[in-house]
């Protein structure tokens, strides 16, 4: 008898510890909804810090002064061109390096490959200075000794968001490279002797064997990029803060010139909800991606 | 083609090199003398940055750094193991990675104007303990993901014995899968930790006052004043705050492959 009631505590035991040691992270997930759902809420008061007044209920109001404010309609248009543009970029010249280094066989070069993923932003935004300053950057030195005058491509509406784009390319083709290299190292060796021998030259052997392959490795490189480039910001916001006018106002530099800085919570939560919105349409194609390699 | 790959990887090795050799060079500017790269390098730049508090960046950065990793670690890696090795349904896996995916794609400033608003409430604003709280936004996704991943990794067998030895899933949690997992347990914090040490956007606006500030809000301030133009102060500083994360170079190689080959 006793002995039963103390297995049966065993028993209870265990599933409490099991409960117990699976909560702290799923809490904390809990937590990020949480705070979606609050931004929600905020996103329908009228409800600025500066002031002393209690939060008031307005329903849509703020969406809709900000989807009416032309500076957030051409947010949306210069965060879709910098995503657009850049991720093109990243990954087809990250896949086309990934490849001629797998093909080389040279992998010393990886790690190298990953410092300008682990250097601070900042850092690159510091080099980019550096480098594009119009009268002795390091461009405008090279410009002058070929007879050329480098322009000021961050003081000109037509040419900021390009030089923002370059920077991000010369940072983040990188990262590309490492996961669609890493992908195109889990091709079994067998598969390429086979094609070698079946006499696959280089092109086929790119398409038919080797970039199919790696096609998922491609694609999370893809998705990955997409979803990073939306957060564009701190490139943005320390080389031109958003301007020469809103030339390069991106969503997030929107957000923290209209909701941030002036304090403004109901308008920066409607902000928020709306950013998060529109990165949807990648994020629900990329959580059923990652569903989908965890259910094989 | 031998040739032609020889360049491309010269070539990306370049690319990632490039940016940090002109830092350096810049670095060794000395005051008043605008020219790169610099005739007469000396290491002025340094000592001007030092002096203008740089280092208290750092640290500040560093104490982030560690509060952020040791809360995500403590968070994520019991969760991760009781995923993967308790025994939980194959639907509970699936919610939970579902949302852990969901979490990382959205930006993280979607939910800074809900944590300035709690934070200015909580009293948490402009203090140290409450940046590290908000880069869980960050972290806890990845150090989820990570540490569910490396947790079905390890060979079952020596948690079979345990088992069967009467351990119960918190002994088994801190004596077998902890040291097992280790590898992959620091792997975890030093991203995490890369993740956060150079973020701008949360530090600068949930910090105010100078001596919290962390070492990429400094910089950054360097870079929008007065400083912009002394360009062996401001090379010094981003050269310093760059150093730290490289120092992990082959931690953060070898687990960022791995990870692309495993369940991205």
């Amino acid at each position: 008898m006793e002995k039963s009631a103390s297995a049966s505590g065993a028993f209870w035991n265990m599933r409490l510890s099991r409960y117990l040691l699976v909560a702290p992270g799923l809490l904390g997930l809990a937590a990020y909804v949480a705070g979606l759902l609050y931004t929600i809420c905020l996103s329908m008061h009228y409800y600025s810090l500066f002031r002393a007044e209690t939060p008031r209920f307005v329903g849509l109001d703020n969406y809709l002064a900000v989807l009416g404010d032309p500076t957030f309609q051409k947010s949306v248009l210069v965060t879709a061109t910098f995503v657009a543009s850049a991720v093109i970029l990243e990954v087809a010249s990250g896949v086309l390096f990934a490849y001629w280094i797998y093909m080389s066989g040279r992998r010393w070069a990886v790690p190298l490959l990953t410092v300008p993923l682990l250097a601070p932003v900042v850092s690159y935004v510091v080099f980019w200075y550096f480098a594009v300053d119009f009268r002795r950057g390091v461009f405008a030195q090279a410009a002058n000794l070929l007879g050329l005058s480098m322009p000021n491509l961050l003081g000109d509406p037509g040419t900021a968001l390009w030089a923002i784009v370059a920077l991000d390319v010369l940072q983040l083709t990188l990262f590309v490279v490492l996961i669609v290299l890493a992908g195109m190292l889990g091709i079994p060796g067998e598969v390429l002797w086979a094609a070698r021998i079946d006499g696959a030259r280089r092109l086929p052997m790119a398409f038919k064997v080797v970039l199919p392959m790696a096609k998922t490795a491609i694609l999370a490189a893809l998705m990955l990029r997409l979803i990073d480039a939306f957060r564009i910001f701190t490139k943005v916001w320390l080389l031109t803060r958003g301007g020469p006018g809103d030339a390069t106002t991106t969503l997030e530099v929107f957000l923290y010139t209209r909701g941030i800085y002036p304090l403004d919570i109901g308008t920066g939560a409607a902000v928020s909800v709306l950013i998060a919105a529109l990165v949807s349409v990648v994020a629900i194609p990329y959580v059923y991606l990652v569903l989908r390699t965890w259910r094989a | 083609m031998a040739r032609l790959a020889d360049l491309a990887v010269a070539l990306a090795a370049a690319t990632a090199l490039f940016p940090l050799a002109v830092i350096f060079l810049a670095s060794l500017i000395p005051p008043g003398v605008p020219q790169f790269p610099p005739a007469s390098p000396s290491t002025e730049g340094y000592q001007e940055a030092l002096k203008l508090g740089f280092d208290q960046g750092l640290l500040n950065s560093a104490a982030v750094v560690l509060l952020t990793a040791a809360m995500t670690l403590a968070l994520s890696a019991p969760t991760g193991y009781a995923l993967a090795r308790l025994g939980f349904s194959r639907q509970t896996l699936l919610v939970s990675v579902a949302l852990v995916a969901l979490t990382r794609a959205l930006p993280p400033s979607s939910l800074l104007v809900a944590i300035y608003d709690a934070f200015w409430h909580l009293n948490l604003l402009n203090n140290l303990l409450g940046l590290a709280i908000a880069y869980q936004v960050y972290t806890l996704p990845l150090g989820l993901w990570l540490v569910t991943a490396f947790a079905f990794d390890y060979s079952q067998e020596v948690e079979h014995a345990a088992q069967i030895d009467g351990a119960g899933p918190v002994r088994r949690f801190l004596h077998v899968a902890l040291p097992m997992m280790a590898p992959g347990i620091a792997a975890t914090a030093v991203l995490a930790g890369i993740e956060v040490w150079g973020e701008y956007l949360y530090a600068s606006v949930l910090l105010n006052s100078q001596d919290l500030l962390t070492a990429s809000v400094k910089l950054g301030h360097l870079a929008t004043s007065e400083f912009r133009y002394e360009w062996g102060v401001l090379a010094a500083a981003s050269f310093l705050s760059t150093l730290p994360p490289v120092a992990f170079v082959t931690v953060a190689a070898r687990t960022m492959t791995r990870l692309a080959v495993a369940k991205w």
